[in-house]
């Protein structure tokens, strides 16, 4: 039996939404280990989370939720309007958001490393219990989700290629499509994340 | 449907933000971590539409 393009599309999408939902459990593995660990050591997780920026963490909360607007624009620009040319600069925008948003990580985990606040490091070690495990699961997850950021970052820019070369069209967009529900993921593991780490009373 | 229908739900995004770092500032204890939550779920969704 021929298989048609329609079906081809419907075949990319369901694999990408299985592809997100295994990310979904991997992250949903540590936030379970985190609420345990918070409940343990509710006063702890308090004390420890005031070491982190709110500003530096409202700030990347803004730059990716940002970039998920550039990112649908993008898949806007390239099947509504069949304007490749705007796709091509929304999605570099998108990379470039990307990369902000990793430069400011890194600002905060250079400052985090400075006052000894990483695991197995002496200073930490002096900490109660709870801080040591808080700063070991926010290595961890925002580590995690830093690298999902970068393979976006890349998945985008092979996207961005496409785009230019004629490889992505108005007709053959799944692809991008694809990229996009990716990035979105990335936005909203961080959008869980933030409150979790930056913001507990 | 445009441009505008995106713009509205990315405004929409930098709101509940703002409102969930000011939830936080309040210190209103265990329910504030409800809100949080409760917040970012609804976040989600609307990245998703």
């Amino acid at each position: 039996m021929e298989l048609e393009a329609r079906d081809h599309k419907v075949f990319s999408r369901v694999g990408m939404w299985l592809f997100l939902l295994s990310e979904i459990l991997i992250f949903g593995g540590l936030f379970l280990v985190y609420a345990m660990y918070r409940a343990k050591h509710p006063a702890d997780f308090h004390a420890a989370s005031l070491e982190l920026s709110r500003f530096d963490g409202t700030l990347n909360t803004a730059i990716l939720l940002t970039s998920s607007l550039t990112a649908v624009l993008a898949i806007f620009s390239l099947q509504e309007l069949n304007k490749p040319k705007h796709a091509a600069l929304y999605l570099a925008a998108t990379i470039g958001f990307g990369f902000a948003f990793l430069v400011v990580k890194a600002f905060e985990w250079a400052a985090k490393f400075q006052h000894g606040l990483y695991p197995r490091a002496a200073e930490l070690g002096t900490r109660p219990h709870g801080e040591i495990l808080y700063f070991g699961l926010y290595f961890t997850m925002t580590g995690l989700h830093a690298l999902h950021v970068i393979i976006g970052m890349v998945v985008l820019s092979v996207m961005l290629v496409w785009v230019l070369g004629k490889k992505a069209t108005q007709k053959n967009s799944a692809a991008l499509e694809n990229a996009g529900l990716y990035w979105h993921l990335v936005d909203i593991i961080w959008i869980f994340l933030f409150p979790l780490f930056y913001l507990i009373s | 449907m445009t441009y505008a229908r995106y713009i509205y739900v990315w405004a929409a995004l930098l709101v509940l933000t703002a409102i969930t770092v000011t939830t936080a500032e309040l210190n209103i204890g265990r329910a504030g971590i409800i809100v949080v939550l409760a917040i970012a779920a609804v976040k989600s969704t609307l990245v998703l539409l």
